[in-house]
């Protein structure tokens, strides 16, 4: 009796193993990055139907963010040409710093729910970027509102919202603020930002 | 005497276009994604004269309009104003070789100046005729051979806010050639120019209050954020000619998924 179970478990962990291999194998990265996209839709309705409170919310965001999307990259990338001339330390204090800016700006965002849905619609290839372009379309019938995702390696490195990109005024936005104020200035100023 | 006005309004444009021309395109930036901007100073104080208005006159004066005018009001005007501001529209449609969207603007208008009352009701749309919006600024950018990030020295206009040479002559060419702006001058009822001014502000800043807090919130140097954020979404504009509204993009459905966003 025990050996046939055996054996069905056997056929059954072989079935398992063999449709993950293929989920590896299928060249499905067109998709994989519609899914990311839609989880995180998903999950951001779920959250905010669920009426939770601020503090939830800013801990489910900094989850998404986190798994989502590539903070790393993201900061190097606004932070232009002063990333180079950062030392290691000034660039882990404003990454740290960074990201928990953009927890707090991202959960400030999702304070109301008012019934807007996201249609996540065609995935163009740009390699090595994927870009997935969705709307959020208002339930008042308003005009629907077009947001473009990044996507490099499974993660989001920028978001495009009505042809503005986040990365690029986020760069131009520190850009002008190190060159009146400095690097340490800024870091300082996000640092006091998140922890206000 | 209207004409001669006309004219010599006209004249008065080929110029300032002659002088946006060489400016466009004559600019070297410093790093990508970088905005010319000359005249940062004078732009800069501008900035900070044009913010304390909003603050005290604009912003809640857009709050009420959005929160104390029934939802259906504020469609209603929006739908007037957009009727008609069609003929510029038609015209810089046609500037751009786009001569067929430019017949269906002129169809839009005639049907919704009609059966749609005024313009108070969108019944085009319904007829296979979506709206559409095109201006100068946009025109003089396809027409160039920049790129679209590449309007000209950046300008902070007074009250009219961020522009650039480029859309600061479209905003010029814009007014010019309004046949409502013509019409009313002609029957001595100007002040319908000032009413309508002040409702496209109102219901232009009601429409950007969500997006202008979260930058404004959310960033380290507001002008800048600014600065760089109505370039690319100009760019864009430019860019997708061609493409009606948002609503017509194609998609195909991979999944639907509603989102929340703080109103």
């Amino acid at each position: 009796m025990s050996i046939p179970t055996l054996s069905r478990r056997l056929v059954l962990g072989a079935a398992c193993s063999l449709i993950a291999g293929a989920g590896v194998v299928m060249p499905a990265a067109a998709d994989d990055a519609a899914a990311l996209i839609n989880t995180i839709a998903n999950r951001l309705l779920t959250m905010l139907k669920s009426g939770v409170s601020d503090a939830d919310r800013e801990r489910e965001m900094s989850a998404i963010l986190r798994q989502s999307f590539d903070l790393q990259a993201i900061g190097r990338t606004v932070l232009g040409r002063h990333w180079n001339g950062a030392t290691p330390e000034q660039r882990q204090r404003f990454l740290t710093a960074f990201e928990r800016a953009e927890v707090r700006a991202y959960s400030g965002r999702f304070r109301e729910y008012s019934g807007q849905s996201l249609v996540v619609g065609k995935v163009t290839q740009q390699a090595p970027k994927e870009l997935v372009s969705s709307q959020i379309v208002q339930p008042n019938g308003g005009p629907a509102i077009r947001l473009t995702w990044e996507v490099v390696n499974g993660k989001i490195v920028d978001v495009t919202i009505e042809g503005v990109s986040m990365a690029i005024t986020r760069r131009s936005d520190f850009n002008s603020y190190i060159q009146r104020n400095g690097l340490d200035a800024l870091i300082t100023e996000l640092e006091r930002r998140a922890s206000s | 005497m209207m004409l001669r006005g006309w004219v010599s309004g006209a004249c008065r444009a080929v110029a300032v276009l002659a002088v946006a021309g060489s400016l466009v395109g004559g600019c070297a930036t410093a790093e990508e994604g970088e905005v010319w901007d000359p005249l940062e100073t004078p732009n800069r104080f501008m900035f900070a004269l044009n913010k304390t208005l909003d603050t005290f006159i604009l912003r809640p004066l857009a709050v009420t309009y959005r929160d104390l005018t029934p939802p259906g009001v504020q469609r209603g005007t929006r739908n007037v104003l957009n009727n008609l501001g069609e003929p510029v529209t038609a015209f810089n449609e046609l500037a751009q070789g786009e001569g067929t969207r430019s017949v269906q603007t002129v169809a839009r208008f005639l049907i919704n100046s009609t059966i749609g009352v005024l313009g108070i009701f969108d019944v085009a749309k319904g007829f296979g005729l979506p709206p559409t919006k095109e201006d100068f600024g946009q025109t003089l950018g396809v027409w160039a051979k920049a790129p679209p990030e590449d309007g000209g020295p950046y300008l902070v206009l007074p009250l009219a806010g961020p522009s650039n040479a480029r859309d600061a002559v479209g905003l010029l060419v814009d007014y010019l050639v309004d046949p409502f702006r013509i019409a009313a001058k002609h029957f001595d009822v100007d002040y319908l120019l000032y009413v309508r001014g002040g409702l496209e502000a109102a219901d232009a800043r009601s429409r950007t209050l969500q997006a202008l807090d979260d930058i404004e919130k959310n960033s380290v140097d507001f002008y800048s954020a600014i600065r760089s954020a109505y370039t690319q979404h100009r760019a864009a504009q430019i860019r997708q000619r061609g493409v009606v509204t948002s609503a017509m993009l194609p998609l195909d459905v991979a999944g639907r998924a509603e989102l929340g966003l703080a109103r």
